[in-house]
């Protein structure tokens, strides 16, 4: 037995380069198809998951993959609008409470997310520093625009201009960060949580501005028109909202009539949500509403679809490989015919022959396996996080 | 396959993007704060008192502004809308009563605008001033009286707005909410007759108010007069009473918020002039809020026997 082994470390040791390549290209075709099954698995459960927690979002009308991957990703960068009214208007069904979102904004590449302070307790939010925004103009971020942007609670940040040639369009807001929420390993760690009415400020449809009844105001004015006073575009309007500003912060018309991205209702019950599923989709034609499990789930559909193709062709590959490993131990047998005959002329046995001839596919089979459960268990406690990673470099 | 494999990763490129990947934390979405925990904020004492009187203390109902300040012109701390964001029911007075609404993060399905249903009564401010500037174009600052809740009738409209809301967020007590509410309507109707009688007797007479917070109160009771600017606790300049002085006639009487100053109540007596205190209320006072309605029937029941007030 001593023998054989020394042998067959010997033989391995003699021919490690072949038996390596042979190794590897085994392990790697039992890997593949499984590993791509287990993070597709997982990116479909993570999607599921939010879009289970989401089922159903309200929005204009327009492509409902569009609505519900803007308000479960903010992933749409020039979402259709629809009235704050809307808002009420859930609620006065009396089926569900309702969440605002407005997604238009960014602050760099991270989405800014105008929202109400419901939408942190039903994400189920928590912070790891600092507190929820209290006041117009207070920022919440989320972890990973934390760690990525360097920030802490008290830093800044500001919101990005939509073009660099509309002078006269969107002004920079500059926001205190009063939070920083605890990872959720969500696109929630990716956002930055303003109040509704913030986003507004940035949109222009809110400003706050110098009090024109001042005497410091008198150069900004052009004319008194009997209670109408005509200033001229010098008046200083503010881009940072402060407790010293925060006075003259005002909205022009009525909030009701200001823009939203999408709303989430969130009904007391099943039945609830069938009702109000039921009157949206029977009474009102100038929003939709969309199940966006379903939504998600088309989508998802494509993406194993895709995912058979590719374990059929790593299949093919596998059985192609196979075919290639059987003929090198086919013709390593017929190399070593010789090496037999000799072990045979001195004393070996036919088991022994045999035995040792056995080694070869054994060891490559055996390491092969080995290898390929690591990387196996390798990827589905880090390929998602080592792909992002690299998705995102 | 070279195709294939590049649809996959870039389909796994788009939903590692949209999940954010990793694993999402299992997360419960909460529903509502436990009843026990459960508090109401009010934002000025006709309202503390009726949602008191609605809920008969079962439910803590809080009011944020200290004692000593008008919760009109009160504004709240960082830590305050931390206290609203809390609360399961926010009830405003509307009619522009809370300036505050629109600078504050707040859930817009806690707020009750008690007043909402009575919209087409409020009084529009006549010296509203609006200015243009840059692409906004003309725009106003200025709003609507707010002391809706010196109309009895409004006043009542706003309790049932505030029965309602309590009914939709604990529909198990609605019975109780319900029995509540009739007995605080008659209380209200009350003092709805009270002033009514008061203001015949008072019809005719000279009115000065000292301060624009009577608005409704001069419409609903037909007691029409004209406002100063003057605070009870403040003397008035020489210009002032002269002004005033020459304004007076014989049946003159003078409505204050509170009660004046001793040399203020000197000066008035040098000049003959009659006043009564007509509280308002808008904030607590070791009183509750129909008390002291209450008191302003009496005090103006008084005035119009002659008693010298």
């Amino acid at each position: 037995m001593k023998d054989l082994l020394y042998l067959s470390v010997n033989y391995i040791r003699h021919h490690r380069v072949k038996l390596l390549v042979l190794t590897l290209a085994i392990t790697l075709v039992s890997w593949l198809p499984i590993a791509i099954q287990s993070i597709v698995d997982q990116t479909a459960r993570q999607l599921s998951q939010r879009a289970e927690r989401t089922p159903l979002v309200i929005g204009a009308p327009g492509s409902p993959l569009e609505l519900s991957l803007g308000s479960l990703y903010f992933k749409t960068k020039t979402p259709e609008v629809l009235p704050y009214a809307e808002v009420a208007a859930v609620r006065a069904t009396g089926y569900a409470r309702a969440i605002p979102l407005y997604y238009r904004f960014r602050v760099q590449d991270y989405p800014l997310v105008g929202t109400s302070p419901d939408y942190f307790d039903y994400r189920g939010l928590r912070l790891s520093s600092g507190r929820h925004a209290a006041l117009l103009g207070e920022a919440v971020i989320g972890a990973q625009v934390a760690r990525d942007m360097q920030l802490t609670v008290g830093d800044h940040v500001i919101s990005s201009p939509e073009s660099v040639f509309d002078l006269a369009g969107v002004y920079p807001l500059k926001m205190p960060v009063v939070g920083i929420l605890a990872p959720g390993f969500s696109p929630d760690d990716e956002a930055v949580f303003v109040d509704i009415k913030t986003a507004w400020v940035i949109q222009g449809l809110g400003h706050g501005h110098q009090d024109l009844n001042r005497k410091e105001a008198l150069g900004q004015i052009l004319k008194r028109e009997g209670d109408n006073i005509i200033a001229n575009a010098s008046v200083r309007q503010f881009n940072e909202i402060t407790p010293d500003n925060l006075d003259s912060f005002h909205f022009h018309g009525d909030n009701a009539d200001n823009p939203i991205s999408a709303i989430i209702p969130v009904p007391a019950d099943k039945k609830s949500a069938a009702l109000l599923l039921g009157h949206y989709l029977e009474e009102r034609s100038n929003v939709q509403i969309v199940r966006s499990q379903r939504v998600i789930g088309e989508l998802l559909d494509t993406l194993f679809t895709v995912r058979d193709y590719i374990v059929v062709g790593i299949a093919i590959v596998a059985l192609a490989t196979a075919t290639v490993a059987l003929l090198v131990f086919y013709l390593s047998l017929r190399l070593r015919k010789g090496e037999r005959f000799t072990l045979a002329r001195i004393g070996a046995s036919r088991w022994q022959i045999q035995a040792l001839m056995a080694t070869e596919v054994i060891f490559v089979l055996l390491l092969s396996a080995v290898l390929s459960a690591i990387l196996i268990a390798l990827t589905r406690q880090y390929g998602m996080a080592l792909l992002q990673q690299l998705l995102m470099t | 396959m070279r195709t294939i494999n590049t649809s996959l990763l870039l389909g796994m490129a788009l939903l590692m993007q949209l999940t954010g990947c990793g694993r999402e934390q299992a997360q419960q979405q909460q529903q509502g704060i436990a009843e026990t925990a459960a508090y109401i904020v009010a934002v000025n004492n006709p309202l503390l008192y009726f949602a008191r009187r609605l809920t008969g203390d079962d439910i803590e109902v809080r009011l944020l502004a200290p004692e000593d300040i008008d919760p009109a012109t009160w504004q709240p701390t960082v830590a305050d809308v931390l206290q609203l964001q809390g609360a399961e029911l926010v009830l405003l007075n509307g009619a522009g009563y809370s300036s505050w609404l629109d600078k504050i993060a707040i859930s817009s399905g806690k707020l009750v605008a008690t007043s909402e249903a009575v919209q087409d009564s409020w009084i529009e401010l006549s010296d509203t001033l609006t200015h243009s500037h840059g692409p906004v174009g003309e725009h106003a600052h200025g709003g609507y009286a707010f002391t809706t809740w010196m109309d009895m009738s409004l006043a009542r409209g706003q309790a049932e707005a505030v029965a309602t809301a309590l009914q939709q967020r604990w529909p198990r007590r609605s019975d109780a909410i319900a029995a509540n509410l009739a007995a605080l309507s008659a209380d209200i109707d009350g003092l709805d007759d009270g002033y009514r009688q008061q203001a015949l007797s008072l019809a005719g007479r000279q009115l000065i108010y000292s301060h624009p917070v009577y608005q409704y109160f001069q419409r609903r009771y037909q007691l029409p007069g004209y406002s100063l600017h003057w605070e009870p606790g403040a003397m008035p300049t020489e210009q002032q009473w002269e002004a005033l002085r020459q304004q007076l006639s014989d049946t003159a009487l003078f409505i204050w918020e509170g009660e004046p100053a001793a040399p203020i109540v000197e000066r008035m007596a040098s000049l003959g002039l009659e006043f009564v205190v007509l509280d308002p209320a808008a904030n607590t006072s070791g009183k509750d809020w129909l008390a002291v309605q209450r008191e302003n029937i009496a005090r103006l029941s008084a005035a119009n026997k002659g008693s010298g007030l």
